[in-house]
């Protein structure tokens, strides 16, 4: 069925079924849906027991990464106390900001997404539920791992946003700093896996009749983020890959005194960094906005403006990175840009707190746990917006850049706009996973203690920032006068920290995780579809949607889904499902079949981890062994997805059939490799920035490159290998031939290695070596990057030749040689682009 | 005193972004208060009250419009004064070039040719009322010229050089300090700025290009002598003598300075003696290693040379 | 009457808290030493209670303790000694002092009087010409003040 087709509508009237679902069909459905036991616990892959174990560890995360921050507040209490030495201290403040950053607030926003969003878009589960348990794994075993660096004092001290040269091997020997660059690895890793998970799941897994218009605020933004970890997150991996390179290889990529430049890392840092505060904060802002029609039960007034600002402020938030640049020198011009997209990046925020205000007015608000949670957010977040709104003006920003009023405004913000939400969220949804609610009394505490915590602590930081104290000090002298206000601050940590242990008890005390037996239910009244009763299937049935609040609209619903009497009261085909709908308007296309447990995916966790952590402590060997394992429990967890499934086309209610495969464009496989693939271009597109930055800045060091001429090996068999990935593509439509497409294939694949065989060789012959200056440093790096893209196309030629050889490959239901032509057509251009500009920047001097 | 340095200028660039700040704190402060009372109001206001506040409408001009002119406005105000501040109004009377180090500033006096012609560490001395420039180099890594009362902050970067002009209008001792982390004891990485009267920079000037005088009693004598034997002048330099390392801060008027160690310790004999004894017990990981071995008499002979550097 | 060793812990402990708000002309704090030395705060009862424990051994002995551990800091005298109640630094290239007030020699020498010690540290190398500690500058008041102060530490103040 395609968009728009008007016969899906016509289905729509006859839901909800005169008859309900049988009993047998219930049974079969709770049977494959079971719940695991023992062992089974570690390869379960369904989002309810992801998304939990993935929501836990980010809390976890977040008290070590509090515990640390207390630590420094004891330090800090008074001025030149010995209670942490300066060594101590700088990995602490490090740790705390990088694990905030990278081990709690992304990886909650996204538990966040994995657990609630199949449940609150109709869907039995994420389209790709091993990726899911791939991702956390790697974040699990990563994080602890990167974590217990700070027992043994091997813990990174640059700061979280690692500045070179003190971050390079000569000012920072040993290996803290890998542990940094290697460690946060997996973090970017496990980020993408779950942006790619969610931007299939909201585009595709929507209940039938959830056009983009009747979306929960929190898939908007789950989307919005996950597009903006696609296009940001390729700036910091490859900002750490550059600097690995140049601790371990010596290529001087930040190295001034060799062409290279320390402002380069800023510049791809904060490209990311800056996004990633909004990429924290729009989920945050969107799990307030539904907290907050359920407290006033009111839907969102200004649902297209929240929306609209969502995407403004993802779309502001890349132009805005040179802000925390202000005081590097940078030109006039440049300031004057950044200064005013920062500016502009809070109107959009104003307009969603005045949403919020106008649908709290709009209802009749409680003061609950989650109410009062919701409203102090707000109040926090605003006084850290409007401090937001001071720095982006250029000469203020200059006085209160590296200052404590920046660690004040950047907590209020993070605290305001993320951790006072997901403590409301907490309170909201904690009836959805567990048999107990939490208990709302203690909450209110909670709340007070929390609330009164952070101004405790925060406001006087603004004064102090004021008073000259800089950020990042491990002590202040008793002539700064600093004592009063860094003693209350000190204090206030301690109530902070008082609400979250308050928390702790009540969560001991009520949280019981019960997936299988049952929920609290829907304790606040909520109206979204993550309150219908549910099971480990999602709900019995898949509902029709007709508004924003379906269980309000309907006051049936929840009986008529739990009788079956919507769409799909069953599995079809036997296995796990789910409804694929088209992107829009969310009709019915696809039954998509999920896999179910593996042990590959936490399989490939532990090796993958295992290549990134043993790279680290420099054990070569072995980590090579992890990684190759790593591809290998990959392939052999994709080796039994993609099945031919013998009901070619299957009822999903009321006579409403729909095919379990899709072909080319709908595929969501195909969607998969294009966000993949958009990360590789990424990438690669930040690595020209930083070949035309370094040219701009070091021309003194810039050779010759070889002429195009001298090139032509190079230049023609790319172009044959992309003329030849083109042309599949057509061929691929007319033909059922695989053998012939494999050999293809192959041969497109000895095209693009002899590419960039000769590309490598004529630069070697013009004299450019990689550690000989920031030319040869970024050069290396993007045909670096290519090779990688080659070795992922080799490996997915054998797969293909593999699959085809096993009889896999059955055209057209397997789009498996389609991903392949897409990933090969992509590096074959990108080749050739890296091919001509590294040689045009320095022909045109 | 308690009171936000940046918000008590003592030069003409601070005290124009000390008027903004005050105008950007009543702004913030004005829509934080009406945020909040919104925010009251539709929580516990009127029903009237309630209904224009979840208009369509209001959150347009609240929201939206009403942000608009008040940013575009301030926006407009705050690059002028970018622009002005950047550029440096009147001729350039004296320029200075302050390198970060790992973690102490080395100050240059540059001629018009921009040549050193006196070399000093951690204090610069201005005269008031004159347009100074500083050109803000590193010998290492990051580091962060800030001097709050003066003037906002300006990086240090490696290979790069950052021009900062700014003048005081008042006499005075003004702290500053490195703003950007620079690893280790980044914290005690501390500045003095002492603002002269024109007259008094003269003098003060004509003093520092002479050399200093020769120790006078038998004490510092000795010391002079200790310090260029044992080892002190690889890495210090004091003029006029044969102590020329480049490593370390230069020495020559080290008795004049204000303070020692980069701004953190009060200058006099005792704290002289304490620093050369055990430096890493006051500034851990400072690139200036501690002498345990060192003797009473020899200690008390370098301290006195060094006091008597003025 | 004179300051008991607990009264001095607290001290040691409180020192940073009252210091801070004697000198916090933001918060509008006035401490008055009266008498037996009883001092207002207006911030809070618990203030007001903490700067009453502390004001009590304040009292003047010859010179002034407060204004000695004052002069303690600005000398720096902790590039060399740690002291109590002394904030910054704390080095131990010299001796400890805590408890010097029960010491009997200064140094090993002289005998430990307020005014020995008041010439001693002004110019400690006239009286034990083979030490380290170096003649410091400082005012006779300053002198006499640090006497008082030293001479106020009891053993186990710390």
């Amino acid at each position: 069925m395609t968009e728009g087709d008007s016969s899906s509508a016509d289905f729509y009237g006859r839901f909800p079924s005169k008859r309900a679902g049988s009993k047998a069909d219930f049974a079969k459905l709770e049977k494959i849906w079971c719940a695991p036991t023992g062992w089974q616990y570690l390869t379960a892959v369904s989002n309810n027991y992801i998304g939990f174990y993935y929501l836990s560890t980010a809390f976890v995360f977040f008290l070590l990464a509090g515990i640390l921050a207390l630590l420094m507040r004891v330090q800090l209490a008074a001025p030149a106390q010995t209670f942490l030495s300066p060594a101590a201290y700088n990995q602490m403040f490090t740790m705390h900001g990088t694990v905030m950053m990278f081990l709690f607030a992304v990886p909650a926003v996204e538990a966040v997404g994995v657990l609630l969003l199949p449940q609150m878009l109709g869907a039995r589960d994420l389209p790709f539920p091993r990726l899911s348990a791939y991702a956390f794994w790697i974040y699990l075993l990563g994080g602890l791992s990167f974590f217990a660096s700070i027992f043994v004092g091997l813990a990174p001290d640059g700061g979280w946003f690692m500045y070179p040269p003190l971050t390079g091997r000569i000012y920072s020997p040993g290996i803290s700093a890998d542990f940094w660059l290697l460690g946060i690895g997996f973090i970017e890793i496990s980020a993408i896996a779950g942006a790619i998970e969610f931007i299939v799941g909201i585009m595709r897994t929507r209940a039938p009749g959830m056009s983009l218009d009747k979306m929960p605020i929190l898939a908007w933004a789950l989307l919005v983020m996950s597009v903006m970890i696609i296009i940001g997150f390729p700036s910091v991996i490859l900002a750490t890959l550059l600097l690995e390179l140049e601790r371990a290889f010596n290529w001087p990529f930040f190295d001034a005194t060799r062409g290279g430049d320390p402002l380069l890392w800023q510049h791809l840092f904060w490209f990311f960094g800056h996004p990633e505060v909004y990429i924290i904060f729009l989920p945050g802002a969107a799990m307030l906005t539904m907290v907050i029609c359920t407290v006033a039960r009111s839907d969102v007034v200004g649902y297209p403006l929240v929306v609209l600002s969502m995407l403004a402020t993802g779309f502001i938030s890349f132009g805005v990175w040179a802000h925390h640049m202000f005081a590097t020198g940078i030109p006039d011009v440049s300031v004057g840009v950044f200064s005013a997209a920062s500016t502009a990046v809070t109107i959009p925020a104003g307009t969603m707190v005045f949403c919020w205000i106008a649908t709290l007015a709009a209802g009749k608000p409680q003061l609950n746990a989650p109410g009062l949670f919701s409203i102090g957010s707000v109040i926090v977040f605003v006084t850290g917006g409007l401090t937001g709104v001071m720095v982006a003006f250029v000469p203020f920003d200059w006085q209160a850049h590296d200052s404590y009023f920046i660690v004040a405004h950047l907590h209020y913000v993070l605290l305001g706009g993320m951790l006072f939400p997901l403590f409301a969220a907490f309170y909201y949804w904690a009836p959805a996973v567990s048999k107990h609610p939490l208990s709302d009394r203690v909450g209110k505490w909670v709340f007070w203690l929390m609330f009164i915590g952070t101004h405790v602590t925060f406001f006087p930081m603004h004064l102090a920032g004021l008073m000259g104290m800089p950020r990042r000090v491990y002590t202040y002298l008793p002539s700064q006068r600093l004592e009063t206000l860094n003693f209350i601050s000190t204090c206030g940590s301690f109530i902070l920290a008082a609400g979250v242990a308050l928390f702790i008890a009540d969560v001991i005390r009520n949280f019981r995780f019960t997936p299988g037996d049952g929920n609290a239910g829907n304790v606040y009244g909520g109206g979204t579809l993550e309150w219908l009763p549910s099971g480990l299937y999602s709900t019995r049935s898949i509902p029709l949607v007709v508004s924003r609040q379906p269980l309000w609209y309907d006051r049936n619903i929840s009986r008529d889904v739990e009788q079956g009497r919507y769409f799909l009261p069953r599995s079809a085909t036997g296995l796990r499902e789910t409804i694929m709908t088209s992107p829009v308007l969310a009709e019915p296309q696809q039954l998509l079949v999920l896999p179910g447990p593996s042990v590959w995916p936490i399989t490939a966790g532990v090796f993958t981890s295992g290549f990134f952590l043993l790279l680290t402590v420099q054990a070569t060997t072995a980590a090579v062994t992890s990684g190759v394992l790593a591809i290998l429990s990959i392939v052999i967890w994709l080796w039994d997805t993609d099945r031919p499934i013998s009901t070619k086309s299957v009822d999903i209610g009321e006579g409403l059939y729909v095919p379990t495969h899709a072909f080319g464009r709908m595929n969501h496989g195909i969607w998969a490799t294009i966000a993949l693939l958009v990360v590789f271009g990424m990438i690669f597109l930040m690595a020209l920035f930083s070949l035309l930055f370094l040219w701009t800045n070091q021309p003194k060091f810039w050779i010759d490159p070889p002429s195009f001429s001298e090139s032509t090996f190079a230049f023609v068999s790319g172009f044959l290998a992309l003329a030849l990935s083109s042309s599949l593509r057509a061929i691929l439509r007319r033909t059922k031939n695989v053998p012939l497409t494999v050999c293809m294939l192959t041969i497109a694949c000895a095209l693009v290695i002899y590419a960039q065989y000769a590309d490598l060789t004529t630069w070697r012959e013009a004299g450019l070596a990689p550690w000989a200056s920031g030319q040869g440093a970024i050069v290396y790096a993007i045909m670096a990057h290519q090779a990688s893209l080659i070795a992922l196309c080799v490996i997915v030629t054998l797969y293909a030749a593999g699959r085809s050889v096993a009889g896999l490959v059955t055209r057209p239901t397997s789009v498996l040689l389609d991903i392949c032509v897409l990933i090969f057509a992509y590096t074959a251009a990108q080749g050739l682009a890296g091919g001509a500009v590294t040689r045009l920047l320095g022909a045109i001097v | 005193m308690f009171w936000p340095v940046v918000l008590d200028p003592a030069g003409p660039n601070a005290s124009e972004i000390a008027t903004l700040s005050w105008l950007l704190i009543a702004v913030v402060t004005v829509v934080f208060i009406a945020v909040c009372v919104a925010l009251a109001t539709a929580v516990f206001g009127s029903h009237r009250w309630k209904r224009f506040l979840s208009h369509n409408g209001t959150i347009l001009t609240a929201g939206f419009a009403a942000p608009v002119v008040v940013l575009t406005a301030l926006l407009l105000y705050s690059l002028v004064i970018t622009k002005s501040l950047s550029l440096g109004s009147e001729p350039e009377y004296l320029r200075v070039r302050v390198t970060g180090e790992m973690w102490w500033w080395r100050v240059d006096y540059l001629d018009s040719a921009g040549h050193q012609t006196i070399g000093d560490a951690n204090e610069l001395n201005i005269p008031v009322g004159k347009s100074i420039t500083l050109e803000l180099e590193s010998a290492d890594v990051i580091h962060s010229f800030w001097v709050p009362q003066l003037s906002g902050k300006k990086e240090m970067i490696p290979g790069r050089r950052n021009i900062l002009h700014f003048s005081a209008d008042k006499a005075g001792t003004y702290a500053g300090q490195c703003a950007e982390f620079c690893g280790g004891p980044h914290a005690l990485m501390g500045l003095t700025v002492i603002a002269h009267q024109p007259e008094d920079f003269e003098a003060w000037r004509t003093r520092r290009r002479a050399d200093p005088p020769p120790p006078k009693d038998d004490l510092a004598k000795r010391g002079a002598t200790l310090f260029l034997n044992s080892g002190c002048a690889a890495c210090h330099v004091v003029r006029g003598t044969s102590a020329n390392g480049e490593a370390g801060p230069d020495l020559t008027f080290v008795g004049a300075r204000k303070r020692l160690a980069a701004g953190i310790l009060p200058n006099n004999r005792g704290t002289l003696a304490g620093w050369v004894a055990d430096s890493q017990a006051i500034k851990p990981g400072n690139r200036m290693p501690s002498y345990p071995m060192i003797s009473a008499g020899d200690l008390q002979a370098i301290a006195a040379y060094l006091e008597q550097l003025r | 009457m004179a300051p008991s060793n607990r009264t001095l812990k607290i001290l040691s402990f409180l020192g940073i808290i009252r210091n801070t708000l004697a000198r916090n002309s933001f918060l509008k704090l006035q401490f008055k030493m009266k008498g037996a030395g009883v001092s207002k705060a207006r911030l809070s009862l618990l203030i007001f209670g903490l700067s009453l424990v502390s004001g009590c051994v304040e009292r003047p002995v010859e010179g002034e303790t407060h204004t000695g551990i004052a002069a303690i800091n600005d000398l720096g005298c902790g590039a060399c000694h740690v002291i109590p109640g002394g904030t910054w630094p704390k080095s131990d290239v010299g001796p400890g002092l805590d408890g010097f007030g029960g010491r009997n020699f200064i140094a090993g020498v002289l005998p430990n009087t307020p005014k020995n010690l008041a010439a001693f540290i002004q110019n400690a190398i006239f009286y034990v010409p083979e030490g380290a500690m170096p003649p410091i500058a400082m005012t006779r008041q300053q002198a006499v003040d640090i006497s008082a102060y030293l001479h106020s530490l009891q053993s186990g103040a710390m």
